[in-house]
């Protein structure tokens, strides 16, 4: 720069009465500083733009990814909504289902058991009825074998004190005549 | 309820006095020679026949023997009565028949001894028929092959091994496996499915208190009502214990010459043979393998016989026999449980390790038989229980890989899924038999799929929402399909909807 | 050593031989009681007994006990004589009567294997037992 500044000034010196010099330009440093300008356009054009333009362009590409994205899972969202929606009344309906099947199974397990606390004790009840009828038969039964007996014993001391050698003999008698008659028969 | 009426009581007693007659016969007679342990050894009587009737006198009454023995000098009779009565010396007379029951519809409904007396305190039974005690069995053009089903109410049995009307299917297994319970519950379910099948229920040597409980159970399920009980106890003399099956036999025989159809649960013929055994012994007889005499085959042969489908010229009823035999420690090759399997048309084994797993009913799916098959099986069943028992078969042979923990590919996985899901299908509450509808929907939605996603222990409250649903929507054609035809596709599709959206609430 | 010979053999055998008279009665008798002590038999005399008294009423020579409350009086002996030998068809026929007071009234004829019993004990125990309600 120093150079520059310099050579400037002594250019400066020579060109004072001119255009330039009226607008106060300089014009050897205005074309330096052209020049230093069309190296430095040129040094970004080649080297810094294209690596800026791509970053911006990858940044660019990046952004409408994310908004296409974006748009995307919100349609998908908006369809699982009404899958969502669908199971759930689906699961509402099976539970109902689930719930009424099971209000029925125990409502039924309810009038089962009602029904058979009701045979139990209609059972109990006819049991005591057979329990008294069998109480009554056996002493039916009693009675009547007792009797027999009596009537037997009470017989056998009857006959034991009537029955003579005469009656006996009658009594064999008839007894053979019987036999034999049965027999031809 | 009968009512004490003396003018009754004493024309009774009149008729009794005027029915007095004297034998006026000269009767073959002998005498007892020698009494001990049951049997009276009798000298005389030169023509009884085998297995007539001997009435000994006693002074307190007439005790029935019937001949056994009959050997050159002497008769030896088994007693069918109190042995301490019969003294040495007392006089033996003829009854001039062999031993007869009575028998007829008159039995319902009562407990009897194998004499026929009634043994529940009710009144004395009048029937209007005897029925040999003894008797041959049908010949083969008397009989039809077995084509009718019956339906136990238990699904592993109606599944896998279904019983026909007119067949002998055995019930074998060791001491508290469930044997009884499977024959009580086959009763229940013919009341529950008005079959009209009339049980006869033998219990040979069972406690007492056993069958006051049976009884109670009977009539709570309201089964009583088709039922008789040939009752004897371990006290009773061997002699009962051995008349009791031929007993039964005769009387469930009337059903069956009458056009109807009768079950014969024999519970059980271990204590049968043990019974026999311990007459023959006394008998004098010689003694074979186990003691048990040369003729314990035919014992139960001549029984089981008996038990048949006959053909429609004779009316087209038939007796089912479902004999019991306990065995010891799961040794289904003894002498007496190999003698009756070979007797009879299939055996439904119930294993204790089985039992103690908690899958009841214990049936093992391996060992259990049933000969006679798919001929006597439901369509509607026989439509969903193709692949059951291959499921089932196949999960035992993939069982034992489960229990290692290994890595399994997914079709074993599946397989031994199924099979678990199988395994508790079949268990089942006692007292609650099935229906045919029941089974064919449980059973079908299993075999089929539809519970696939239901994990294994939740498969009895899915198999009952299920049923509580299609009963509760569908009554109509449950009823349909409990007649037993093979499903239309319709029903089918319909089985197939409900499953599924049941099966929803129970995923895991 | 020879197989157990049966009772009705050996009372087949001595009825025989009494009937033939071949042999006196007393030898055969005595072969008899020499046989049951040889064979260790002795208890069973009252059977073998019995069965003599059956074969000999096979072959004709029937031995009837007839038992009541009273003596018979000898028209009774005979009707009862008549009778045995209606029902027997017996050449011979011998009666043996017996007093037993236990029996009420009545009678009550044995034969070898057969009997009737028409006396009023035996009748009132058949009221007592056989019309008895179990």
């Amino acid at each position: 720069m120093t150079f520059l500044n310099q050579f400037a000034h002594e250019a400066t010196e020579e060109v004072q009465a001119d255009l330039f010099t009226a607008l106060g330009i300089d014009w050897r440093l205005l074309i330096l500083q052209i020049i230093a300008f069309l190296i430095l356009v040129y040094v970004l054009g080649r080297f810094v733009y294209p690596w800026l333009m791509k970053s911006v362009d990858e940044r660019q590409a990046n952004i409408e990814a994310g908004a296409k994205a974006a748009a995307k899972a919100q349609e998908a969202a908006e369809e699982n909504k009404e899958q969502v929606a669908a199971l759930l009344d689906e699961a509402r309906k099976q539970a109902a289902e689930i719930l009424g099947t099971a209000k029925l199974e125990s409502s039924e397990m309810l009038s089962a058991s009602e029904k058979k606390a009701q045979t139990t004790a209609e059972r109990i009840v006819a049991n005591a009825h057979d329990q008294l009828g069998k109480d009554v038969e056996n002493a039916r039964k009693v009675l009547y074998n007792d009797t027999l007996e009596l009537v037997a014993l009470a017989t056998e001391k009857v006959v034991t004190k009537k029955l003579d050698k005469r009656a006996d003999s009658d009594l064999i008698a008839d007894a053979v005549k019987s036999s034999s008659t049965k027999a031809a028969k | 309820m009968s009512e004490l009426n003396i003018t009754d009581l004493s024309a009774d007693l009149r008729s009794a006095i005027e029915h007095l007659e004297s034998n006026k016969n000269l009767d073959e007679v002998g005498i007892v020679v020698r009494i001990g342990d049951g049997v009276a050894w009798i000298h005389g009587l030169r023509n009884a026949g085998y297995n007539e009737v001997l009435n000994i006198e006693t002074p307190s009454g007439v005790i029935e023997a019937f001949a056994l023995n009959l050997l050159e000098d002497e008769i030896g009779a088994v007693l069918l009565g109190d042995a301490s009565e019969v003294k040495a010396g007392q006089t033996v007379r003829l009854k001039g028949t062999v031993l007869e029951v009575p028998i007829g519809p008159e039995l319902l409904g009562r407990v009897v001894n194998p004499l026929g007396k009634a043994i529940d305190g009710g009144p004395a039974i009048k029937t209007k028929q005897f029925g040999l005690v003894e008797r041959e069995a049908i010949g083969v053009m008397g009989r039809k092959s077995v084509h009718e089903p019956l339906m136990t109410g238990v699904m592993s049995i109606d599944a896998m091994f279904p019983i026909g009307r007119g067949q002998r299917e055995l019930i074998i297994g060791d001491r508290q496996t469930g044997k009884t319970a499977l024959a009580i519950d086959t009763m229940i379910n013919q009341a529950k499915q008005n079959t009209g099948v009339v049980n006869v229920y033998v219990a040979i040597g069972q406690k007492f208190s056993k069958i006051a409980r049976l009884v109670e159970r009977l009539k709570a399920e309201g089964v009583m009502d088709q039922t008789i009980i040939v009752a004897t106890s371990p006290s009773d003399p061997a002699s009962l214990l051995y008349l009791a099956p031929y007993a039964g036999t005769a009387m469930g025989e009337y059903f069956r010459d009458n056009s109807q159809h009768a079950l014969m649960i024999y519970d059980d013929l271990t204590k049968h043979a043990v019974a026999y055994r311990q007459m023959s012994l006394l008998l004098r007889r010689p003694p074979g393998r186990e003691a048990y005499p040369g003729d314990v085959f035919y014992l139960h042969s001549r029984l089981l016989e008996r038990s048949a489908k006959l053909s429609d010229a004779l009316g087209g009823g038939s007796l089912t026999a479902l004999p019991i035999i306990e065995t010891q420690a799961g040794d289904i090759s003894a002498y007496i449980p190999t003698n009756v399997i070979s007797i009879t048309d299939g055996q439904i084994f119930l294993e204790t390790d089985l039992f103690y797993q908690g899958i009841r009913p214990a049936i093992s799916a391996g060992l259990s038989v049933s000969r006679v098959g798919g001929a006597a099986q439901t369509s509607a069943i026989k439509s969903v229980s193709s692949h059951l028992k291959l499921g089932l078969s196949q999960f035992r042979e993939l069982a034992s890989f489960s229990q290692f923990g290994s890595d399994l590919d997914e079709a074993t996985k599946k397989q031994i899924d199924r099979g678990q899901r199988l395994t508790e299908l079949l268990k089942q509450h006692q007292y609650l038999p099935a229906a045919v509808w029941e089974q064919v929907v449980s059973i079908g939605a299993v075999t089929n799929g539809f519970f696939d996603t239901v994990p294994a222990p939740k498969i009895k409250a899915a198999q009952s929402a299920l049923q509580t649903k299609l009963w509760a929507d569908h009554k109509k054609d449950m009823q349909e399909l409990d007649k037993g035809a093979k499903p239309s596709d319709d029903m089918n599709a319909l089985i197939k909807k409900v499953a599924l959206s049941v099966a929803k609430g129970f995923e895991g | 050593m020879p197989g157990r010979i049966s009772r009705r053999r050996i009372a087949e055998y001595v009825a025989t031989e009494l009937i033939e008279a071949k042999t006196s009665q007393a030898k055969v008798l005595q072969q008899l009681a020499a046989f049951l002590v040889d064979t260790r038999r002795t208890t069973e005399l009252t059977l073998i007994v019995r069965d003599i008294e059956f074969q000999l009423s096979q072959k004709g020579y029937t031995n009837a006990t007839v038992t009541s409350a009273f003596d018979l009086t000898a028209a009774t002996q005979k009707a009862i004589e008549a009778f045995v030998k209606d029902k027997t068809k017996a050449a011979h026929i011998s009666l043996t009567t017996h007093v037993d007071p236990s029996v009420i009234g009545g009678v009550k004829v044995s034969l070898p294997g057969y009997e009737i019993n028409q006396t009023i004990a035996h009748q009132l125990t058949a009221l007592k037992t056989r019309f008895k309600k179990a």
